[in-house]
């Protein structure tokens, strides 16, 4: 059943983590402003204020997710639960690598991920309301289990990608050099490292969650959609295909596999609803 | 007659700097040591007598010349000379010129100096590069008693400021630039090789930064093996040959370059065939040599991170607005500087005519006097004394005020109008 006001809560915690973001980006121009530029780098803070509503909206996502799942004392999952869940383990990821002297600087960009899941959440909430209906199947939960964490590591890897991406071609066009560049953004080879150690479990787990997803079918689960199949081979294919070239596949390669990987895992999402 | 005034000297200063000029023609007028000896000469030998410094780094190329007032070269046949000498059209020059006469050559090659017209400001290498080209006159024989006494105070008021305002402190040079740029790139240095093409002294000044960084191996690789040795023993690294390039160049990460060629070494192609043998690992080329060593294409290969002098830029002037403070010192300094020079040059320039011009009146004055003493035997010694003290101070008073218009702009165009002016007045010719 369709739960406007768990959705409502979901949108407006989006909403919170989006807020967050432009909080914490001022804070952040602010900052570099105010920064001697002969200083050496350091990554720069999110500001209080951002840092306080990425807290609460992580502790509302929990509240939701406690909500959705105790409160309707069921032990089956949706795909809002998914995306929730998704968020929440994104969430935390912020939290651990804002700690990383290495990473801090990536941290802050996953924030308009958590913003676009919990988004994404909502709207196929709407679009297929209530929890999967083959549950009850062990191999189902395997499935489920590496899917989503194996999502978790490709959107980290993406976010990645994308700051990789951003902050190579600034270098190339030399539109932010030096310490201001060093304050905003880890290192290239950071960021790439960070990618190979997401994208090598993400696609171990991908592996893993469409042989236990093929079980499930086979022992009795829910037929699912062709294209939602196609896609997730075609992911998994790429990743497979690809990842033994590693060498060539460096810099800006790795980071528009890490973009098209995570794509494909998307649309194998969103395949299931309006391409079937 | 001869005349009692010296010949009026005017300086002019012709030249681009990374302001008003891309780098690629900067490398294409750029002068190395030996063509610029070849300049002067060739310079003196089309306008003899004339007292000239070039003086070529990466950032600029400044002709200052010293020649009478009307007489040549003028700033446009300093122009055509620059761009003659370096086979290119003057028009194509031209727009990027800037060009001073008297007071503003003080100014501008005081303020190169001291480096506030650096692209970092507050580097010492501008330092050693006007001495440099100011030796490199001296030994060309074409720094005369201007440019010796021009050149000379520019690097005391340089020190001057370096000294009293703290400039060179904490500056943002462009090592650190170039340091700050691996960082950016590279996450751990104690698995990185750095390469250091050329020899001198900014290759020595780039890798003292750089150990800091403690890579995992120097390469230092220049035409001389000698000059490569010294640098490499200094910095505990490895001297190779230039003949080995493409191996050095697969192994390195971080790539230094300041060879004095005249054509690129590293070319898009050549390095783009590299790629593979370096299984595509990322590289940080600092190239600081005007011409380029580097090929600006290579920048365009994958993995490939590469910076010339021009590219330092933005960052040098984010740091520049921070500096406000103390280059407002510097140009006060420097201020105090000019006008001290411009009182010699004013001194030096009419001096002679000044000191005839009171021997005349002196002299004048003596005649009516002994005219006196004549009329007016009966004159004692005490009165006497009295009359020639009246006549002394007469003689002072009068001269005043033409001679302090006279000496105070003296560094004007005026100067020639009023010397002639005096010349013809008091009979001085």
């Amino acid at each position: 059943m369709l739960n406007y006001v768990q959705v409502t809560i979901t949108f407006v915690i989006a909403l919170l983590f989006g807020f967050a973001y432009y909080l914490g980006h001022r804070s952040m121009q602010a900052q570099l402003a105010a920064a001697d530029p002969e200083q050496a780098g350091s990554p720069l803070s999110m500001g209080f204020y951002a840092r306080f509503l990425v807290v609460l909206g992580t502790l509302l996502i929990v509240g939701l997710l406690g909500w959705r799942i105790l409160g309707d004392a069921r032990a089956a999952i949706g795909y809002l639960d998914a995306f929730l869940l998704l968020a929440f383990l994104l969430a935390v990821a912020l939290i651990y690598l804002r700690g990383n002297r290495r990473l801090a600087g990536l941290s802050f960009h996953i924030v308009p991920m958590i913003v676009f899941v919990l988004l994404l959440g909502v709207v196929l909430e709407l679009a297929r309301p209530g929890p999967f209906p083959y549950y009850e199947r062990a191999w189902n939960f395997v499935h489920l289990g590496c899917i989503i964490v194996g999502t978790l590591c490709f959107a980290l890897a993406c976010v990645g990608g994308i700051v990789y991406l951003f902050a190579a071609n600034r270098l190339k066009t030399r539109k932010m050099m030096g310490p201001v560049l060093a304050s905003r953004f880890p290192s290239l080879a950071s960021l790439e490292t960070f990618n190979r150690w997401m994208v090598y479990p993400g696609f171990f787990l991908l592996t893993v969650g469409i042989a236990a997803g093929a079980l499930s079918i086979r022992n009795g689960g829910h037929e699912q959609p062709r294209a939602k199949i196609a896609l997730a081979l075609a992911a998994w294919i790429i990743y497979a295909v690809l990842l033994p070239r590693a060498p060539a596949f460096r810099g800006k390669r790795s980071a528009w596999l890490s973009i098209v990987g995570f794509g494909f895992i998307l649309a194998g999402y969103v395949a299931a609803y309006w391409i079937e | 007659m001869k005349s009692f005034v010296p010949e009026s000297l005017r300086l002019v200063a012709v030249g681009l700097n990374h302001r008003t000029a891309p780098i690629d023609l900067r490398e294409k007028i750029a002068f190395t040591p030996e063509s610029a000896a070849a300049a002067i000469a060739a310079l003196r030998a089309k306008f003899p007598g004339v007292e000239v410094v070039i003086l070529s780094t990466c950032n600029r190329v400044e002709l200052y010349c010293v020649r009478p007032v009307g007489g040549e070269p003028s700033a446009d046949a300093m122009a055509a000379f620059l761009a003659d000498f370096h086979g290119v059209s003057v028009d194509l020059i031209r727009p990027h010129l800037y060009q001073h006469e008297d007071r503003a050559v003080v100014e501008h090659l005081f303020a190169v100096a001291s480096s506030l017209d650096s692209m970092v400001v507050g580097e010492t290498q501008i330092l050693f590069q006007v001495k440099a080209a100011y030796q490199c006159a001296v030994a060309a024989g074409s720094a005369g008693t201007v440019l010796h006494a021009l050149f000379q105070r520019a690097l005391a008021a340089a020190r001057d400021v370096h000294e009293r305002t703290g400039l060179s402190s904490g500056r943002l040079s462009v090592a650190s630039v170039a340091i700050d740029l691996a960082r950016a790139v590279f996450d751990r240095f104690d698995d990185k090789t750095v390469l250091c093409i050329g020899a001198g002294k900014m290759a020595s000044l780039m890798l003292r930064h750089l150990v800091d960084l403690r890579p995992r191996a120097i390469l230092v690789a220049n035409r001389s093996l000698d000059r490569a040795q010294a640098v490499a023993t200094e910095f505990r690294g490895l001297p190779r040959s230039l003949e080995d390039l493409d191996q050095l160049l697969i192994a390195a990460d971080i790539l230094l370059t300041s060879t004095g060629a005249a054509r690129p070494m590293i070319s898009k192609e050549r390095f783009r065939a590299l790629l593979k043998l370096r299984k595509y690992r990322p590289i940080v080329m600092i190239d600081i040599a005007v011409p380029r060593d580097v090929e600006a294409g290579v920048g365009q290969l994958q993995n490939v991170y590469l910076y010339n002098v021009d590219d330092l830029e933005e960052v040098a002037a984010g740091a520049r607005e921070k500096r406000d403070e103390k280059v407002s010192a510097s140009r006060v300094l420097i201020t105090e500087h000019v006008e001290e020079f411009l009182k010699w040059f004013a001194a030096r320039d009419v001096g002679p005519l000044v000191k005839a011009l009171y021997d005349r009146c002196h002299e004048i004055a003596a005649g009516e006097l002994q005219a006196i003493y004549a009329r007016q035997p009966e004159m004692g010694p005490a009165e006497k004394a009295e009359v020639e003290r009246l006549a002394h101070r007469l003689v002072g008073k009068i001269l005043h005020d033409p001679v302090t218009q006279l000496t105070m702009r003296a560094e004007t165009t005026a100067r020639p109008m009023l010397a002639a002016a005096v010349k013809k007045l008091f009979g001085l010719e």
